[in-house]
């Protein structure tokens, strides 16, 4: 185990504090922030580092491309697969283009997004029990 | 109980996981765990909300999922901290699925 030091305003610790009272009860900051900090790493450690910043690059590169692909009729509606930071193919089908690109590019952390107005969304709302 | 098979579209390799058939998720979900075990690339992401509304960017990935002798492969999906595997609407549109309640029975057919 270890033991660190982190310095956050006052304000966020009273909001953090008064929030964890309510959703958990008296004295278990500690251990929501232990949970903050394992989700942390389960939803970014298991993807190696070196993937996940070629992957973060890729997807930059598309939103600053976003608005040029929208104002193209070529792209717009379509999907496109970006890699290192050009998009090197299109198409309708999104598995097609998948396919496509990992047979030519390999299997590499390749960004792919619909040319579109609207961020893609979807809803995975059932509650679970968990029972301890 | 059902089982699912999960495995890298272009790699090799597969885990199984116990499955819930989830009328409530646009999308199906894959333990976390899944993403290391079968070399998953990131392919994008999508904006997720959960059951208290609140919304958050998440990588999806590309795998093949076979269960109750369905099978679907190159399916869109997303990863969290769970042991089991959600198939949501996405794959469960393709099926007819019949809920009978009383008999604490499910039926799940390719018409």
């Amino acid at each position: 185990m270890v033991k660190t030091t982190i310095y956050i305003p006052d304000w966020l610790w009273k909001k953090f504090s008064m929030l964890v009272i309510q959703g958990k009860g008296y004295r278990k900051k500690k251990a929501v922030i232990e949970d903050l900090i394992k989700d942390y790493v389960q939803r970014n450690g298991t993807l190696p580092s070196q993937v996940v910043d070629r992957f973060e690059a890729e997807k930059d590169a598309f939103q600053d491309m976003r608005r040029e692909l929208l104002s193209n009729q070529k792209y717009r509606g379509k999907f496109v697969a970006v890699l290192n930071n050009s998009a090197v193919d299109f198409d309708a089908d999104k598995i097609a283009l998948v396919k496509r690109a990992y047979k030519k590019y390999g299997y590499a952390p390749i960004y792919v997004d619909k040319v579109d107005q609207e961020r893609r969304h979807a809803e995975i709302l059932s509650p679970e029990l968990r029972r301890k | 109980m059902v089982e699912v098979k999960g495995s890298n579209p272009y790699l090799r390799g597969s885990e199984k996981a116990r499955v819930k058939l989830d009328t409530g998720a646009g999308m199906s979900v894959i333990p976390q765990d899944w993403v290391e075990r079968l070399r998953l690339m990131p392919l994008g992401v999508i904006d997720v909300s959960g059951f208290d509304g609140e919304w958050r960017e998440v990588r999806t990935f590309m795998v093949d999922l076979a269960f109750s002798g369905f099978r679907f492969d190159w399916v869109e999906v997303i990863a969290s901290r769970r042991d089991d595997v959600l198939i949501g609407r996405h794959i469960l549109n393709h099926l007819k699925v019949t809920l009978d309640g009383k008999s604490l029975a499910l039926n799940i057919e390719d018409p």
